[in-house]
């Protein structure tokens, strides 16, 4: 800490100056810090605000309900586990970040749980509803009522404009089109992009868009907002924004949300981080 | 399901992508279903504007013609054969009893049988090596031979069952409406009086026993070669000319000219300018003829054979006459003939020295040489004609699209000029001439139908039908199955049970017809042959497009679509491409059309008009016409191949499992 030089260039004289805000003479801390950051390189730790406030505490009221569950993909002749037998709750309002290392399984159970991947064997209740039971038109109900979804690759239409691209689930669900427009346009202001709601995505920031892929995901006012790797695809403080709209979001609307990502220090932003390693949840308390 | 305007907005948004290689599909397929589209088009144009000039040529009516077949085989005998050489034989002893009979009733002195041709000569084309008995033939030139023939065409005739009846009552029951018989003159051999005079040195002789050789005469009109038909109104109704002040008091028997027989004959005396070359004066060279000579008048003279032999003998007496008249101790014959003075006019005796027992001597001779070739008393008529229309003729001239619609739909009638018998029968009695024109040939008689056929002027018929089918149809069961053979004989006809050779008249309607059907398989094929690789294009683009649209499709399901509205999507997709395609590929269709309707309707009216001689009204050859059910339908059809392009792709993609396309993203 003595060599400034030696330091890691930090992102901008913002983070730095956060960074150096955030210092509670705790030396040992400090030096660990630097340490993850200097390894991680472009790491979003050095853009982000250390936690501003503390974790909420669970209210019990789960909404999704996973139980023994278990995905096994055929690759030619072999069988892999992608989940060895998964169980968690997660409460309503709750907003929680699935982590673990690439091929634990975290996508998958995000994908389970969204609907868009059938397991080979466990329940899933969202909301009450075993979505295993349900046909194919009313799972594709269950996603567009109940669950919002965030990629990475934020994946709106190309030649759609902002407004437009918003209302998507909307024309799915069949909302009536000054409804849709209206919602669309609120979100829009929600997500910070009301001067941008007649752009179309190339005219847009790769922030910009997963910004409007939220606001899309909303629409249909779901209970839960699945994430997987949201903020991949950007950059650290770009990043830290979207999470700061997800907690907003949890906030504003109570939508119980769930982030897969890979960097622990954007968990750490979450209410819960739930670990998972070779198909399986990792106790809390076990060292990663 | 997803609302069609959600569906068209999210639709929309495919087209905009791939925009390159949808333009590129889309000219493509478009310029083939473009070619599709306008050869469907001209095609149908075509045919609409044929059948529209054929109608209003005739009324829309179908007409066939039939020529009796009949069994010639005793009429035409093989002279070889024994048999007919026995007969021959026999007929000549019998022919000879009559001649000495015959001679010795009006006292003829001297007849000797050895000057008759005999029956049986040697066979110059046989066998030299052959017997004697097989080395000779019965002399086709002997009165004997010509009986013989003469009985066997009278019994041909006889069996026949080519009657005018047969053929009206068979072509009624294929559905004709009416039935006529046109009535060919040439036996008349009327000889026409150019400029008023009569050539009295013609070398064709014109006889009751048939007509003049060289029936074109000799500048090859049907005027001077007196080729004149006796049709019914209905059948050359188009021909006829409007009345005008020259036909107000009917001058003669009315005529159709051809019009090329008009101008040799008469173009010089009316001032008619000779065909043009180019196309489009055509018409205006044939509305100017046919003005000009509309009532114009025109003479022949009727000489019959009688009549004919003492103009000979006059103009004998005459040339020996001036021969020798200075010779010293020249006499005159004692019969002095005088050539007519006036057209058409008599042959006068000038003088007759003869004693009554040399003038007791010819009359014998003349009723011996009757009774055994009957022959009228001289008889000389001006007939005088009057031009009431002028018939088109095939055109030389003119550029190859003239040259290939005349071709195709020129009229046919091949009767030379038709006097229309319903303007006929209206003329007073003795402008009508019925005496000559009632005139038969000499029945029975070889020439006669040679140049007739066995059934002498009235031998072909003619029927007509309100539909091609109709016409088609009796045409197909008077016709043998030729098994894939050319040409087919009397005997053929005979065999096979049908005793009309049958075919169409007037127009080439059937021509037209069955090139219509005809080429429609081959137009079909082609327009099939487009269609699959258009279809193939489109089917890989659609195919393409639709693969590539993976993940967008798992990003839809993702965010709620049903596999409904994935499909509602895409179908309004495809259905988007394929609208473009098929505006572009009628659009083009229409544009090559017109272009060619701007070309060369001008040009192909020209010559429609002068083919089927339809002038008045909206007589106007159109290339473009109502896209007919077949066009119609190959626009459909890229819209169904479209959606049946995208179904097996489309279908792939929804079933698949969302995650795997955005994983493999």
């Amino acid at each position: 800490m003595t060599d400034d030089t030696s330091m890691p260039t930090p992102r901008g004289p913002a983070s730095v100056a956060d960074f150096l805000a955030s210092f509670d003479g705790d030396v040992d801390a400090a030096i660990a810090a630097l340490r993850t950051h200097h390894d991680r390189g472009s790491s979003i730790r050095a853009a982000l605000p250390l936690r501003q406030r503390p974790r909420r505490e669970r209210s019990g009221d789960h909404i999704i309900t996973v139980t023994d569950l278990r995905k096994t993909y055929r690759m030619g002749r072999q069988k892999v586990s992608a989940l060895g037998g998964v169980s968690l709750e997660i409460d309503r309002g709750e907003f929680v970040a699935l982590t673990g290392a690439s091929g634990s399984g975290k996508s998958t159970l995000l994908q389970i749980i969204g609907g868009l991947d059938k397991p080979s064997g466990g329940t899933v209740l969202v909301d009450g509803v075993d979505i295993g039971t349900l046909s194919d038109a009313k799972l594709s109900r269950f996603r567009n009522r109940t669950i919002g979804f965030v990629f990475q690759f934020f994946y709106l239409q190309p030649f759609l404009r902002l407004v437009t691209n918003t209302e998507v689930p909307g024309m799915f669900a069949k909302t009536p089109r000054k409804q849709r427009r209206a919602q669309a346009l609120d979100l829009i202001e929600e997500v910070g992009l009301s001067d941008r709601s007649r752009h179309l995505p190339r005219e847009m920031s790769g922030g910009q868009m997963q910004r409007a892929a939220i606001a899309r995901a909303l629409l249909n006012q779901p209970l839960v907002l699945l994430a997987d790797e949201p903020t991949g695809n950007l950059d650290s403080a770009t990043g830290a924004s979207i999470i700061e709209l997800f907690e907003r979001i949890r906030d504003e609307f109570g939508t119980t949300i769930v982030i897969v990502t890979h960097d622990d220090d954007l968990a750490e932003r979450a209410d819960r981080t739930i670990r998972l390693s070779d198909g399986l949840v990792v106790p809390s308390g076990v060292p990663a | 399901m997803i609302g069609l305007r959600d569906s068209v907005t999210l639709a929309r948004t495919k087209v905009r992508s791939k925009r390159i290689r949808l333009l590129i599909t889309t000219i493509v397929s478009g310029l083939l279903f473009g070619l599709i589209s306008g050869g469907i088009l001209l095609f149908d144009g075509t045919a609409a504007s044929v059948s529209r000039f054929a109608d209003q040529n005739l009324d829309g009516r179908y007409l066939v013609q039939g020529t009796p077949m009949l069994d010639g085989t005793e009429a035409f005998p093989d002279p070889t054969d024994p048999k007919v050489i026995d007969d021959v034989v026999a007929l000549h002893a019998a022919y000879i009893a009559e001649r000495k009979a015959a001679a010795e009733k009006y006292g003829i002195t001297g007849y000797d049988e050895k000057t008759e041709i005999q029956p049986v000569v040697d066979n110059a084309y046989g066998d030299p090596n052959a017997p004697a008995d097989q080395s000779r033939m019965a002399n086709p030139e002997s009165v004997a031979w010509k009986r013989r023939e003469a009985a066997g065409i009278a019994k041909m005739r006889e069996k026949s069952q080519s009657t005018p009846e047969r053929f009206a009552a068979d072509s009624r029951a294929s559905g004709a409406t009416d039935t006529y018989q046109p009535r060919t003159l040439q036996h008349l051999g009327l000889a026409y009086l150019k400029d008023g005079r009569e050539d009295l040195t013609r070398t064709e002789q014109p006889s009751d026993a048939g007509p003049p050789m060289g029936a074109e005469g000799p500048d090859g009109s049907s005027i001077s070669g007196s080729n004149y038909t006796i049709m019914d109104d209905a059948l050359v109704k188009a021909f006829i000319a409007e009345p005008n002040d020259a036909r107000a008091t009917p001058k003669g028997i009315p005529v159709l000219v051809p019009i090329d027989d008009l101008v040799s004959t008469m173009g010089k005396q009316l001032g008619l300018a000779k065909r043009p070359r180019d196309g489009a004066g055509q018409v205006s060279w044939y509305r100017s003829v046919r003005d000009s000579a509309n009532g114009v008048t025109f003479t022949s003279c009727y000489r019959n054979s009688a009549e004919q032999q003492r103009i000979e003998q006059a103009r004998q007496v005459d040339a020996e006459i001036k021969a020798n008249q200075d010779k010293p101790g020249y006499e005159k014959p004692e019969l002095v003939l005088e050539l007519p003075t006036s057209p058409c006019g008599p042959v006068s005796v000038v003088s007759d020295t003869r004693s009554e027992s040399e003038k007791q001597k010819e009359a014998n001779q003349r009723a011996f040489d009757n009774q055994f070739t009957p022959q009228d008393a001289p008889k000389a008529e001006l007939l005088t004609f009057q031009v009431v229309g002028v018939l088109p003729t095939p055109q030389s001239g003119g550029g190859r699209l003239e040259s290939v619609v005349s071709g195709i739909v020129g009229t046919t009638y091949g009767y030379g000029a038709l006097i229309p018998s319903g303007l006929l029968a209206e003329l007073p009695a003795t402008l009508r001439h019925d005496d000559v024109l009632a005139l038969e040939p000499a029945a029975n008689d070889p020439t006669t139908m040679m140049y007739f056929g066995p059934m002498g002027p009235e031998a072909a018929y003619i029927s007509s039908f309100p539909t091609v089918d109709g016409a088609k149809a009796f045409i197909a069961s008077m016709t043998c199955d030729t098994g894939g053979g050319g040409f087919l004989g009397n005997d053929y006809y005979m065999e096979c049970g049908k005793p009309f050779s049958v075919g169409t008249f007037g127009t080439s309607y059937l021509v037209v017809d069955d090139i219509a059907r005809g080429a429609r398989p081959y137009l079909l094929g082609l327009l099939g042959a487009l269609f699959g690789v258009a279809t193939i294009i489109i089917w890989a683009m659609m195919g393409r497009v639709i693969a590539d649209s993976r993940r967008e499709t798992a990003v839809f399901r993702a965010i709620g679509a049903r596999r409904s509205d994935i499909t509602s999507v895409y179908l309004i997709y495809s259905l988007w491409v394929a609208l473009r395609i098929a505006v572009f590929a009628a659009l083009l269709g229409g544009a090559i059309a017109l272009v060619i309707e701007l070309l060369y309707s001008g040009r192909a009216t020209n010559a429609a008009q002068l083919a089927y001689g339809v002038f008045d009204g909206d007589a106007t050859f159109h290339f473009v016409t109502v896209p007919s059910l077949l066009w119609w339908s190959i626009l459909g059809g890229i819209l169904v191949m479209a959606l049946v392009a995208i179904t097996p792709p489309l279908l792939r993609n929804i079933r698949r499992n969302p995650i795997r396309d955005m994983r493999d993203e």
